[in-house]
């Protein structure tokens, strides 16, 4: 068992009380819903902005995040190299019907979440360019992380290290390798404003 | 293909083309936009999108193993955007060629004043007729 496994036999035990907030997480904590949402709000920062200056700022920002995301996966992949444990759905009984009743059965292993990590990165690669907008994101990567320990999928621990991994990547692609890598980002933006979509 | 791919990839597209009205309206690009008025620009765009999320998840149960695996989604999310953003080329250059045909000579070459800058005075068929031009006088 990991630390902090019986908060996820105490959440997962108010599974199936109140209906209509189940069909609320069960939503929130769909592979589909919160990734779309962060993405278009990306496209449309990408896009929205009527200042040619600001809108390449946050042009360079979504390319910084998209990139943050990119080796957030990479090292969740290196994470799962390791099976720390099994997910709480297997070691207890509440967190199985959760599942059942909200989510269905994954092949990963159970931490670090990859969930929390590509949404807490995608985060902070948009909130180190624009603070609101990767508050809403914080905000979001929050709930579907929160919502998946609801389901039962991901104990606390899975969910924490997760967005710990996230945020440093985030940061460190942001604030380290982004700068480091130029001329590539100014070129890869040039080339987007040749094809008219940035 | 299945089926829950196919309505995916719907989703995205039609989120994606809500989302690139309403940004549009944002950043005042009348070349990528489909109304005269910012105003109907947002009020499309966000219905557009709210109703793409509001059928793909009215038709059936979304919480089971789809079979869309995270880089799978994010190669159909990127052609999505990228089938959205071709239809709102298509459809505004095609609505608003006669009124805006062609980008001033402010809204060429300059780095800050190419790409979507030029969206802001022309359409896409309009800014790349200025382009052609521009290299066929300088020849």
């Amino acid at each position: 068992m990991p630390p902090g496994a019986q908060m996820s036999e105490w959440v997962t035990q108010f599974v199936g009380s109140v209906p209509a907030f189940d069909s609320f997480m069960g939503l929130m904590c769909n592979d589909f819903f919160i990734p779309v949402i962060v993405c278009l709000i990306m496209l449309g920062l990408w896009i929205g902005f009527p200042n040619p200056t600001r809108r390449e700022h946050l042009q360079r920002t979504i390319l910084s995040a998209c990139v943050s995301v990119a080796i957030a996966s990479l090292l969740v992949e290196l994470f799962n190299l390791y099976d720390f444990w099994p997910r709480p759905y297997e070691l207890l009984e509440s967190a199985r019907q959760a599942m059942q009743t909200l989510h269905y059965p994954s092949g990963d292993p159970s931490f670090p979440s990859n969930v929390a990590t590509i949404s807490f990165a995608a985060a902070t690669g948009v909130w180190v360019g624009h603070r609101k907008v990767g508050i809403v994101l914080y905000v979001l990567a929050s709930i579907w992380a929160l919502a998946r320990f609801y389901a039962g999928m991901h104990f606390f621990v899975d969910i924490a290290g997760g967005a710990a991994i996230g945020v440093l990547t985030g940061f460190i692609v942001s604030k380290v390798l982004m700068p480091r890598t130029e001329p590539i980002p100014t070129v890869a933006l040039r080339l987007a404003r040749s094809l008219y979509i940035a | 293909m299945g089926t829950t791919a196919l309505d995916y990839f719907l989703l995205v597209t039609l989120g994606c083309l809500g989302t690139i009205q309403i940004a549009a309206a944002s950043a005042r690009l009348k070349g990528l936009s489909f109304f005269r008025k910012r105003l109907v620009g947002y009020i499309f765009g966000a219905l557009v999108a709210i109703g793409a999320f509001g059928w793909f998840f009215a038709v059936g149960n979304r919480n089971t193993p789809s079979a869309i695996e995270g880089a799978q989604q994010v190669g159909m999310f990127l052609a999505g955007a990228i089938a959205a953003y071709i239809i709102t080329s298509a459809v505004s250059s095609l609505i608003k060629y006669r009124l805006y045909p062609e980008a001033t000579a402010s809204h060429c070459g300059e780095q800050n004043n190419s790409g979507i800058e030029m969206l802001k005075e022309t359409t896409i068929l309009g800014a790349i007729r200025t382009i052609l031009k521009r290299k066929q006088e300088d020849q």
